[in-house]
Formats: C-alpha cells, sequence, structure tokens
C-alpha cells in the first residue's frame, strides 16, 4: 500500500522516535495521526447505531418481547439446532423477554450512542455502544444483515481511539483498521459477484430492480426496450467495475474526492434499487469519512502528504 | 496518549492481533459466497472470536444477487381460524425501505432456508413462534402459516411484443416455499403441521396488512 501514514506533525515530536528506522508496517499502523479522522468515524458509527436503534424501535418489542415472533428458545434452538452445535452468541437480552430489560437495555444504548456522538467520555462510552450493540444483534442473529455487519465493526475499532483532541498513534490505528475493513469488505463485494454469471451477462441490475418487495425506485420500465436494457447492461458493469477499482485506485490516485463522489453515487444508487438503507448510508459515509483526508479543512497538513 | 509511537511490546502485541483479525476476516470474506472445508475448519476453530465479535459475514449477500431463488422477496402470510383459506394476512408489511422491512424479509427468508435445506425442525419452530405471535399480540387465531417467494419478472417478457405481460404482482410470480396448518391450544400454544402438497402457485396477497 502506497499510501502514507498521516505524518503531519509540526512540533516534530515523531523525530525523536526515529521515522527512518521503522519498518512500514508500523508505520503503516502506528504512526500518530491528528484526531479529526478518528472523531469522525466515531461520529459516524454512533449515528449508525443511533439509526439501528430508532429502527428497532417498533420491532423491539415484537421480536424479543413477551410472545414475540423470536423468543428466547427459538432462537436458543434454532441457532444451536436444537442442542447439536454451540453458539457462543452471547447477549444478556438471551436471558429473558421482560419488556422492562429490552427497554431499559434500549435506553442505555441510546444515551451511549448520544454520549459517543457528542464524544462525551468516549472511553467508556465507545465500548458500551460496541457491547450494546453486540446485545442486540446476537439477540436477533436471523434477522441481522449486512448493515449490523459494517456496524458492529466499526463500533469495535473506534474503541482504540482513546484521544479525541491530542494526536495520538491510537487515532491513526482507528482509521487505518476502519479503511483496511472497508477495503476488505470492497473486494469481497466485487470479487463475489464476479462468481455468479449474472452479473458477466449484465442483467444482475435487473434482477434488482424487478424486486418489488425491496426496491424503493420502480426502474422497470427500463426492461421494456432495447436501450434501456442496455442502460441496465451499463449500470450493472458499472457497478462491478467500481467496486473493483474503488479498493485499488483510493490507495494511489490524487483524485481522492472524485473517486469518493463515484462512489457515493455508486451507493445511493444500490440503495434505490435494494432498499437498504442502514447498510448503504452507513458504508457511505464511513467510506467518506475514512478516506477523504479532508486537506482543506486541516491547515497544518505539509506539502509532502498534500502531494502523497 | 501522546503524538509519540507506542512502545515496542505494544507494537508487537497490537501487531499480533492485527494479523491475526484481519487474517480471519480476510479468511471469512473470502468463504461469503463458498467456502472450503478449510475455511468452514477455521471458522469453527475461531468461532469463539468470529461469533461473539460478529465478525463473520455468514453469507450476508454482500453481491447484492446472484439472480438466486434466494435473492428474490419471502414473505411470511396467514389466515385466520374465521376466514378460512381466502383472506391471506401478511406479517409486518412496513414501509419499503425501513430496517423493520428488511428483517421481516429476511426471517421470511430464513424460514425458507430452512424448509429448502430440508431442516424442518427449525422450519417449524420458527413457525409456530410466528403463530403465537400473531395469536398473543394481534388476538388472531390462525388457519393456515406459509411463505410465499416473489419470483422476478424477467425483463425480456416486457420486451416480447407477442404477449402482454404480466404484472410483477400475476399470481405465476408467486410460489408457497413453505405451508402448515396451525392449532392454537387452550394454553395459548401453537402447533404446526406442515402441508407437505402444497399448490406450486398461490393466489396474490390482498392489500390486507395485519401488523400494527
Amino acid at each position: 500500500m502506497t499510501r502514507g501514514p498521516d505524518r503531519s506533525n509540526s512540533s516534530g515530536r515523531t523525530s525523536q522516535v526515529g521515522v527512518g528506522k521503522l519498518d512500514a508496517w508500523t508505520e503503516f499502523w502506528f504512526a500518530p495521526a491528528s484526531p479529526r479522522r478518528a472523531n469522525q468515524i466515531r461520529r459516524v458509527a454512533a449515528v449508525g447505531f443511533l439509526f439501528y436503534l430508532l429502527s428497532m424501535l417498533p420491532d423491539l418489542l415484537a421480536f424479543c418481547g413477551p410472545h414475540g415472533m423470536l423468543p428466547t428458545e427459538t432462537v436458543k434452538r434454532v441457532t444451536t439446532n436444537f442442542g447439536q452445535n454451540t453458539s457462543l452468541r452471547v447477549s444478556w437480552l438471551l436471558l429473558s423477554e421482560s419488556p422492562i430489560l429490552l427497554i431499559g437495555t434500549w435506553l442505555l444504548a441510546v444515551l451511549s450512542a448520544t454520549g459517543l456522538v457528542l464524544h462525551w467520555r468516549t472511553r467508556f462510552t465507545a465500548p458500551l455502544c460496541f457491547l450494546l450493540a453486540l446485545t442486540f444483534v446476537h439477540r436477533l442473529p436471523m434477522v441481522t444483515g449486512p448493515f449490523e455487519w459494517v456496524l458492529t465493526s466499526l463500533l469495535l475499532y473506534v474503541c482504540f481511539a482513546h484521544s479525541v483532541e491530542e494526536r495520538s498513534w491510537s487515532s491513526g490505528l482507528v482509521g487505518r483498521l476502519c479503511q483496511v475493513h472497508l477495503t476488505a469488505l470492497y473486494i469481497t463485494i466485487g470479487l463475489s459477484q464476479l462468481s455468479a454469471p449474472t452479473w458477466w451477462e449484465g442483467d444482475a441490475t435487473w434482477w434488482l430492480i424487478a424486486n418489488t418487495e425491496a426496491r424503493v425506485i420502480d426502474l422497470s420500465f427500463l426492461g421494456s426496450a432495447t436501450p434501456g436494457l442496455f442502460l441496465v447492461n451499463a449500470l450493472t458493469h458499472s457497478l462491478v467495475a467500481i467496486t473493483l477499482a474503488f479498493p485499488i485506485l483510493i490507495w494511489t490516485t490524487k483524485h481522492q474526492r472524485l473517486l469518493l463522489k463515484i462512489i457515493a453515487a455508486y451507493w445511493i444508487t444500490v440503495f434505490l434499487i435494494t432498499g437498504w438503507t442502514g447498510y448503504c448510508g452507513l458504508v457511505l459515509a464511513a467510506t467518506w469519512v475514512c478516506f477523504d483526508d479532508g486537506r482543506s479543512q486541516e491547515p497544518g497538513v505539509d506539502s509532502a502528504e498534500t502531494k502523497r | 496518549m501522546s503524538a509519540r509511537y507506542p512502545s515496542p511490546w505494544i507494537r508487537h502485541v497490537l501487531s499480533a492481533v492485527i494479523a491475526f483479525h484481519f487474517a480471519l476476516l480476510f479468511l471469512l470474506l473470502a468463504g461469503n459466497v463458498s467456502s472450503s472445508p478449510l475455511q468452514n475448519a477455521l471458522r469453527y476453530g475461531f468461532r469463539g472470536y468470529v461469533q461473539l465479535l460478529n465478525i463473520d459475514p455468514d453469507y450476508t449477500p454482500l453481491y447484492l444477487t446472484q439472480a438466486d431463488q434466494m435473492d428474490t422477496g419471502h414473505l411470511v402470510e396467514f389466515t385466520a381460524e374465521s376466514s378460512g383459506d381466502d383472506n391471506w394476512r401478511t406479517l409486518r408489511d412496513t414501509w419499503t425501505a425501513s430496517e423493520s422491512r428488511q428483517r421481516a424479509l429476511r426471517l421470511a427468508q430464513t424460514l425458507a432456508n430452512r424448509v429448502e435445506s430440508e431442516n424442518e425442525t427449525s422450519a417449524a419452530e420458527l413457525a409456530r413462534s410466528l403463530a403465537e405471535y400473531v395469536y398473543h399480540q394481534q388476538g388472531i387465531r390462525l388457519h393456515r402459516i406459509r411463505v410465499r417467494r416473489h419470483l422476478l419478472q424477467p425483463s425480456s417478457e416486457l420486451r416480447f411484443r407477442g404477449q402482454t405481460a404480466r404484472s410483477p404482482a400475476d399470481p405465476s410470480f408467486y410460489n408457497v416455499v413453505y405451508s402448515a396448518n396451525v392449532l392454537i391450544d387452550e394454553q395459548g400454544r401453537a402447533l404446526v403441521n406442515k402441508i407437505d402438497r402444497e399448490q406450486v402457485t398461490a393466489a396474490p396477497n390482498p392489500e390486507t396488512e395485519a401488523s400494527p
């Protein structure tokens, strides 16, 4: 990976360590960095968690409450295949279906997420948000999707940032963890799309458009004429090309903002044809804050970093 | 926390953790579509870490679609004892782009998946829970419960001028994956009895909303 770590440091303190002697691994993961990116990631994760909690409000008692759709016993039986397997999905919400426990946990989670948004006692609220998110996710493993998978990972990584104001290696580490995680996600999306003939044949987007149970907008008129079908083909090939090119170009290009705008268009398109609000919104926001270097917002950045 | 690099021993410990975490993550992501016995063995071996931290995407459709039957919409529907087989209602039919909607679709998909992987016991357990939910939360004594798959309309059908295109809501686009008779006993517990030979297509769902 050619992208250098954020080494802007007008105080020259990094020279005490002797950057030149450190290997690339150390420099990549542990270089001190401004807390700006870690703070933004923390805020995105916290807002994502708040969104998740608000979306859970109508479902909380319906799924988890007394005589809910997924009682604790049913979840235990299905996840362990009636005791044949072991499940290590730990959640104290599996202990009881009490509405007091459910609502109390939900309120605690809302308070913690709000605290994290406001950068209030983040050493305490960040791990608490992570644990509470896992508590809800492990209570309902059958109905969790990619949104929860990305959310819990982001909440895990922001636990490592210790300072919200000072430059620190932990701030840089959080940025790197999220960047590598998202890169892995994009590579997986692209490669797994290539495993299905429908993405090669150019009609994968049509199958998303035709899913009336999930889509947000109806673009099915595109299928009624050949030019529309060509557009569907072009859109399909573009989605694959973007997901495969993004994880490479984002580490090498100088036109980062342009690439981020393209990826924003990608996620908005995916949202409109899949209806995956939380997932598309969270990955888009996380990608933006993780890879946008915000040069215009950080006056202390030196020219070497600007050129990168 | 200063602006210095961490001390060597912290770097070494964290490096090991980072290497382990991302090696496992890449391994799990590489098995997103299908996985080798080795990947399965490692996933099982490290299931404590993987499950506890929820880092296993676990066949989550990150690819968006593979034009597979499982990539279609699935619906849980039921009829009340009083209305017989005529008035099918959809369980929790909410706004399309909401997370609630996604959860309802995933729940129906999970049930369909259990049926198709011949895990009938799990399918019955899920159906039983849903029947009890409807009885206790909505006060409806169920007659039948089913899962329908909403098949997708091929684009060729819209372009072929020799015939009138069907509506995406046409009954022929619905496929019953699972159907069971429901009996609610005096204690309010549900018993489900799967119907083995269900008709292949089912009537379109009326615009009846059962969930609050």
